[in-house]
């Protein structure tokens, strides 16, 4: 048994080397390397988060062992066969829009259908995109949505990022099936994913974003970036699901911006690694616009989670609209803040949040902190949170109609979870995320 | 599966002083009073900070952040209005001179 004491300042074991030998070693154009060796400088200059800043204070992540969560991943001999089948299936019957798998920080699947492509719509992995669409990727690659100076983890990502897709639908291109792409690790050492999306105006995308990894016992860290750029009129559906395996120590910084009447559906579902610490962000640019983004966790054993939503109000007319539903069990901890902002001249806004958190031991914590900061007046802006177990009296409405109290507990919790499960288009994924809600269920089950 | 598991640095310490190490992935304390070894989880159960960070009175642990006070013997609360649950608390023997937290 390994002991170890305690370490406030212990640090990915990296160095400006590491950025020099991954950008050569990509072939990359002089103002990409430029920009990850000026990233590199910000990262330096950053001190690593501790508790004593607000929003790290209940986010303590230093028992990662930086020794094999700091290799950079470059690729392995896994290819696209490590993945889980069911992973790769079409999102909808038989038809698949485009595919990209990436393992170990290497894409080893890369597919656009052809009546996609002729729309102009670019689908593919960051490195091609830097290639082939070098200009593009220049203008939107941590320039509008997510900037590297955000924080230790953002500037390390943008020093460091080994993979990633990029996306662009052209203006008034509708994508009818919808898009997927699936990073996946077997091994220890750092990922550093990247998804970019742009659409012009009125644009219209789904997409559907997924992060996996094999077991393993070697620490492995992932810090990634997501950045949603919706323009003006258009739509775009965004579903992330997070599974990764229990060695993972996930730190993510994600923000998407809503254009003039233009509107954004996120979902996130969060059920995977050791510790989770994701920024994600709405800013609400243009008169008009609408964004939802809901949110659904579960966490057990000793899994801790934490969301850190904001959404800004930039202009008047707009609406965002925020549920996250949390689940938890075993001695498992999860953190959700929050923040709605609603900046000078943005009237007539509304804004929602709500988070619902539901405890099925007596071990687990769930913190759950709403914020409203309101420059501006003539608005409506509510929010709600709430932290409870599962109500006896509903539990013996179900007994009292013949099904066991396991049964009846089963059912209460995959009720909790529904109203997000339904926002997510795909039968197929929802029918993974609920085998796997269940799975996590059963042993709640065996303990009653 | 809890087993006994040594933590060599706290044979060193000296009445009234503590160790925070890391054993399965936790944080735990180790304080010496009166040549007594006691052990608990450094996590304040009032908001999960490093509870172990506090001033120490004879066996009470004051956490520096809102001053909720545990029993180090113990892991309770003696401010459960602040802190209404006890911090986890791990026995500790002697063996051979070497301290054992049993996690």
């Amino acid at each position: 048994m390994t002991v170890r004491t305690r370490n406030k300042t212990n640090a990915p074991l990296l160095t400006r080397q590491d950025v020099e030998a991954l950008s050569a070693a990509k072939n990359e154009p002089s103002w990409l390397t430029e920009a990850r060796l000026a990233a590199w400088d910000l990262y330096t200059m950053t001190p690593m988060p501790t508790l004593q800043i607000e929003e790290w204070r209940r986010s303590d992540y230093t028992t990662i062992r930086w020794e094999s969560a700091s290799p950079i991943q470059h690729g392995s001999s896994a290819g696209k066969e490590a993945i889980p089948p069911e992973t790769l299936a079409p999102l909808i019957g038989e038809a698949q829009g485009g595919l990209i798998a990436a393992v170990d920080g290497r894409i080893v699947h890369n597919e656009l259908d052809e009546s996609i492509r002729k729309q102009g719509v670019i689908f593919t992995d960051l490195d091609t995109a830097v290639r082939e669409h070098g200009e593009l990727v220049r203008r939107n690659l941590m320039t509008k949505a997510v900037k590297p100076d955000e924080g230790k983890f953002a500037s390390l990502h943008a020093a460091l990022w080994t993979h990633g897709i990029f996306v662009y639908v052209p203006r008034n291109k509708v994508v009818e099936l919808p898009l997927h792409s699936v990073f996946y690790n077997t091994r220890s050492g750092m990922s550093l994913g990247h998804v970019v999306i742009v659409l012009e105006e009125g644009a219209q995308l789904t997409l559907l974003q997924e992060y996996l990894s094999a077991e393993g016992q070697d620490h492995m860290s992932y810090v990634g970036m997501t950045e949603l750029v919706v323009g003006a009129n258009a739509n775009l559906r965004y579903v992330a699901l997070q599974d990764w395996a229990r060695n993972v120590y996930d730190f993510r910084h994600e923000r998407a911006r809503v254009a003039q009447d233009g509107q954004l559906d996120w979902i996130i579902g969060t059920m995977g690694a050791h510790f989770t610490k994701q920024f994600a962000e709405i800013e609400i640019d243009g008169s008009g616009a609408w964004a939802r983004m809901s949110g659904l966790f579960f966490a057990d054993a000793d899994q801790f989670m934490d969301h850190d939503t904001q959404q800004n109000h930039n202009a008047p007319h707009t609406t965002s609209d925020l549920l996250f539903k949390g689940a938890l069990k075993d001695s498992a901890r999860t953190v959700w803040q929050g923040m709605i902002k609603a900046m000078p001249g943005a009237q007539k806004t509304n804004g929602f949040q709500a988070n619902r958190n539901l405890l099925l031991s007596r071990d687990s914590r769930a913190d759950s902190i709403p914020g409203l900061e309101i420059l501006t007046d003539d608005l409506r802006c509510t929010h709600a949170a709430t932290v409870s177990r599962l109500e006896d009296e509903p539990v013996f409405y179900l007994e009292s109609r013949g099904l066991p109290k396991s049964e009846s507990e089963r059912l209460l919790v995959l009720g909790f979870f529904d109203p997000i499960m339904q926002r997510i288009p795909f039968a197929e994924v929802r029918d993974r995320l609920g085998a796997h809600i269940e799975q996590k269920l059963a042993h709640v089950a065996e303990l009653a | 599966m809890a087993e006994y598991v040594t933590v060599k640095e706290a044979s060193a310490l000296k009445s009234g002083e503590r160790i925070v190490v890391e054993i399965k992935g936790r944080y735990i304390a180790i304080f010496q009073v009166g040549g007594t070894f006691y052990a608990i989880e450094d996590l304040c159960s009032h908001d999960d900070g490093p509870v172990a960070e506090g001033e120490l009175t004879g066996t009470i642990i004051e956490c520096p952040r809102h001053g909720a006070q545990f029993d180090i013997r113990t892991g309770e609360s003696l401010t459960k209005v602040l802190a209404p649950r006890p911090v986890p608390h791990f026995d500790v023997r002697l063996l051979d001179g070497e301290v054992q937290v049993l996690i």
